[in-house]
């Protein structure tokens, strides 16, 4: 069955989305999708220390998609293609995060990820240490930070499932819960 | 040497250098894309000021995000101010995180376990 962005979207939007945003992503429409919610969870009364979680979590998913989301390819508009979606339910806030991403770069992130989750906290605090001072800098700045920032603020696993598109491409989903 | 003034935007902080007072302020939020780019005149300030730097520093680092790309500028920031204090230059870092911000106030210490320099962490409350 081949692989559906519309319906995708769709059937991931509910009755606790806030927000959700589904197109290319460049600097604008990350300065965009940051004020938007920033001012949904202003006229929502989130709570401060809930919004600066939901923020930082958010920063690095959307830049993700800035950094690493490949292109879609009926729009030709940007290299960075994405969706976000942000629920609020009865167990707090999720945000979805999905991109194309190329085969070959897909094992690798999701390996990552995996061991990430697999440390407690001590550990990632070790990792993220150790990895802040390493002094690289991977091509998108961050040098593989962000994945450990996120499991570390929002003090939960991160979830991941992917689906192969066409050619060499899969659809890459996070789920973050705060 | 002339005081480092950038206004800060939706994406990067205020910064205000002043080499007289021998104080570095960096407000706001740091969150471009593209990280060095923002930082390296930044860096470059500093590269000017470590030769000529003659008073104690107090670093105030009001953060209210950053993204991980910043965080490794900001630890460069760190690391060239380790080098100062080493050559008996006297500076502290002041650590600012909102009430109940563990994150922000994580964030400190973390830099504090990896340089050399004196951290001193303060909570803001809330207004």
């Amino acid at each position: 069955m081949s692989f559906n962005l519309n319906q995708w979207f769709t059937d991931n939007l509910s009755e606790d989305t806030f927000f959700y945003y589904k197109g290319s992503v460049d600097s604008m429409r990350v300065t965009d999708i940051l004020d938007k919610v920033e001012n949904i969870m202003d006229e929502k009364n989130f709570p401060l220390k809930e919004r600066k979680k939901i923020l930082n979590i958010l920063i690095e998913l959307v830049q993700n998609l800035y950094h690493h989301g490949e292109k879609f390819e009926i729009d030709d508009a940007f290299k960075s293609y994405g969706c976000i979606i942000l629920d609020n339910g009865n167990g707090g806030v999720k945000i979805i995060s999905a991109n194309f991403i190329k085969v070959e770069r897909l094992k690798i992130f999701t390996d990552y990820i995996d061991h990430t989750n697999s440390l407690g906290s001590n550990e990632l605090k070790a990792l993220y240490r150790k990895v802040l001072s390493n002094n690289h800098y991977s091509e998108k700045g961050g040098g593989g930070l962000g994945i450990i920032n996120m499991v570390r603020k929002s003090g939960n696993k991160l979830k991941y499932c992917s689906q192969r598109t066409e050619g060499e491409n899969f659809f890459l989903v996070l789920t973050v819960e705060i | 040497m002339d005081t480092l003034i950038i206004e800060s935007n939706s994406k990067t902080p205020k910064v205000v250098f002043d080499a007289d007072k021998g104080e570095l302020l960096l407000e706001g939020r740091s969150i471009p894309e593209n990280s060095l780019e923002f930082y390296i005149p930044l860096m470059e300030w500093m590269e000017a000021y470590s030769h000529e730097v003659k008073t104690d520093i107090i670093v105030h680092m009001k953060l209210e995000y950053f993204n991980t790309s910043s965080s490794k500028c900001i630890l460069d920031f760190f690391r060239k101010l380790e080098v100062i204090s080493k050559r008996g230059i006297n500076v502290s870092v002041h650590w600012y995180f909102e009430e109940d911000d563990e994150d922000m106030m994580e964030a400190g210490e973390d830099y504090n376990a990896i340089v050399g320099l004196n951290f001193v962490m303060v909570e803001q409350k809330e207004a």
